[in-house]
């Protein structure tokens, strides 16, 4: 049965709380980021009763969170947040999901929606064809074990080598678009053989590439810092590790539920197996973990690469380049500190909103992404994170029931959105009734102080798988 | 039918049974399957693949046979359509698959999760459980 509102303590008018006293085995109390109209969606499902069970892992800091955009997941909810204590905590796969480093970026350009325009059509459609897309079609670069050794280490620094990235997308990625603890031995020859050839793909599900135009700003200093401007073009690209990401988290939630015993601990749901930060599991996990953020990281400079290329071949040399604004995760762990900890924060579906670094918020398809900042305010509220997106509200099922995917196609075409996708019924499961309002999230992040609002954009193009 | 979809918020929920154990097990993979490919059109000759997957307990061992096949079919492009149990207890099988190649797949499943898995026999004696993959 999902919790009810009457468990819930309010903290302030966006804040809820889940005493520690709900369940006895509760180590420290949920809090949840929501307005009361989101919180009825919450409400409807599982979600809360899985930022509960977060709340009984070993070593977890201060509170189990949950983002505007939470919803049912597996063990963990997608849109949580939790902070574990180095030397006493756990590190658990499931808390950063299996599309490890599943993440979005943005590019812009130096066109105008006006400018553009009348390309629409034809970049649309060289965009599908230059980066594939769907489930089994594979990418352009076909990598030996060394060559994909060295992918796994280095991330965008390595496709930068390989002359695929420019110098400030280096820059302008979280973590430089790559992280040191990476161990590809770590990575097994299954998770190898799933990813290997999937660079600079997309696949399916709710990952896009996604043309949109810069439609209001709400700060107007921030926006010109980022290099931003009112109805400029921009490309926003959203996945993640692909096959190979999802095999390495299979693989180690397998071992941690081998060996949690040995360690004497147990958890609610096995999803949420786990083994000592500090322990061999622990290690080997983080370091292919690592590895596959890499991978992801890599992939989405290939995919970016992919859409210069088609950006150059649709709008000739006048078109200008695409510059990387920013790319960031939503599905990591990463080591920092926090109330005077050193801990391994787990984000599921959740984003890392460090003091002034941009926060990317992609919304469902045909329906606004927003630009946002992160503040001081959440590191002492939220461990540094904010929310990830809209969220869903709807079964995939129900979606592809209820709604069919070409007169989903026909509608958002009227409202001037190109699209190109693979599957009509992919398109149905990700169409946008099935989501929660992203304007409602960030606008609940926004006045919590998590991260700023600095800019909204609006889809005019949409490449699916 | 052995097996049927229900809905889940962000994934795929599916209910299964089978007259015996063996029976859940194979049709829990026609279920997968059925999610990765609605109508398979056969691509060249048929292949035959071997595995042997151990666990800590039957649901486990579910899991872990249907992300092995998973791989398997992620990585070589093949849906498989026939299993032979060699040896099948609570904690360890090895089976034969033969697969039919394709050329790719409706849905992308990331993987099979544990977190509803829990084999039981109900009262008519028939085993059955609730499986959620990650899409």
């Amino acid at each position: 049965m999902p919790l009810s509102k009457t468990s819930l303590k309010k903290v302030s008018e966006y804040i809820w709380e889940i005493p520690g006293s709900y369940r006895s085995d509760m180590r420290v109390p949920g809090r949840i980021f929501a307005s009361e109209k989101l919180l009825e969606d919450i409400l409807k499902d599982e979600s809360l009763e899985q930022v509960v069970n977060v709340a009984t892992m070993p070593g977890i800091e201060k509170w189990s969170l949950a983002m505007p955009d939470i919803h049912e997941g597996y063990g963990f909810c997608v849109g949580g947040v939790a902070a574990m204590n180095v030397k006493s905590g756990v590190i658990s796969p499931g808390g950063i999901g299996f599309d490890i480093n599943c993440g979005v970026r943005l590019l812009a350009s130096k066109k105008s929606y006006k400018e553009v325009k009348n390309y629409l059509a034809d970049l649309v459609r060289v965009i599908y064809r230059e980066v594939p897309s769907g489930v089994g079609r594979g990418g352009r670069l076909k990598l030996n074990d060394r060559e994909f050794d060295e992918v796994l280490k280095k991330g965008v620094l390595r496709m930068k080598e390989l002359g695929y990235a420019e110098d400030a997308d280096l820059r302008n990625c979280e973590s430089n678009g790559g992280l040191g603890e990476s161990d590809p031995g770590k990575v097994s020859k299954v998770a190898r053989d799933r990813g290997r050839d999937q660079l600079g793909t997309i696949g399916a599900g709710n990952h896009f590439v996604e043309v949109q135009r810069v439609d209001e700003i709400f700060d107007e200093n921030a926006a010109q810092e980022l290099g931003l401007q009112k109805e400029q073009v921009t490309v926003m690209i959203h996945c993640g590790s692909r096959g190979l990401g999802h095999q390495v988290a299979t693989d180690y939630i397998k071992e941690m539920l081998r060996v949690m015993p040995k360690y004497g601990i147990s958890v609610p749901d096995r999803q949420l197996a786990c083994a000592p930060i500090d322990s061999p599991e622990g290690r080997n996990y983080f370091a292919a973990m690592s590895a596959a953020a890499n991978f992801a990281w890599a992939n989405r400079e290939l995919i970016s690469w992919e859409v210069r290329q088609a950006w150059q071949r649709v709008l000739g040399k006048d078109g200008g380049g695409l510059v990387l604004i920013y790319d960031v995760a939503h599905n990591l762990a990463k080591f920092e500190e926090y109330f005077g900890a050193k801990v391994v924060v787990h984000r599921k579906g959740a984003t890392r909103s460090f003091p002034g670094q941009p926060v990317l918020i992609p919304g469902s398809m045909g329906t606004a992404s927003y630009v946002l900042l992160g503040t001081e305010q959440s590191l002492e509220q939220s461990f540094g994170s904010t929310c990830h997106g809209a969220g869903r509200t709807m079964s995939r099922t129900r979606a592809k029931r209820m709604i069919s995917g070409s007169d989903l196609k026909a509608k958002l075409e009227q409202e001037g959105i190109h699209i190109a996708a693979g599957s009509m019924s992919g398109l149905a499961e990700e169409a946008p009734q099935a989501y929660k309002d992203v304007d409602e999230v960030v606008d609940v992040v926004h006045k919590v102080g998590i991260a700023k609002k600095v800019l909204r954009l609006r889809p005019i193009a949409v490449v699916k798988g | 039918m052995p097996y049927e979809i229900v809905g889940h918020t962000a994934d795929v929920k599916m209910k299964v049974r089978g007259r015996t154990f063996q029976e859940l097990f194979g049709d829990a993979l026609r279920g997968m399957n059925s999610i990765l490919k609605s109508f398979i059109e056969g691509r060249g000759k048929k292949t035959r693949r071997e595995i042997a997957v151990e666990a800590a307990d039957r649901s486990a061992l579910l899991v872990d046979f249907l992300n092995e096949a998973l791989a398997l079919s992620l990585i070589h492009r093949e849906i498989y359509t026939e299993v032979m149990f060699r040896e099948l207890s609570e904690t360890f099988l090895r089976a034969g698959l033969v697969g039919v190649g394709v050329y790719e797949f409706d849905e992308d499943i990331k993987a099979v999760t544990y977190h509803e898995v829990e084999i039981k026999k109900n009262e008519n004696g028939e085993w059955g459980t609730a499986i959620v993959f990650d899409i």
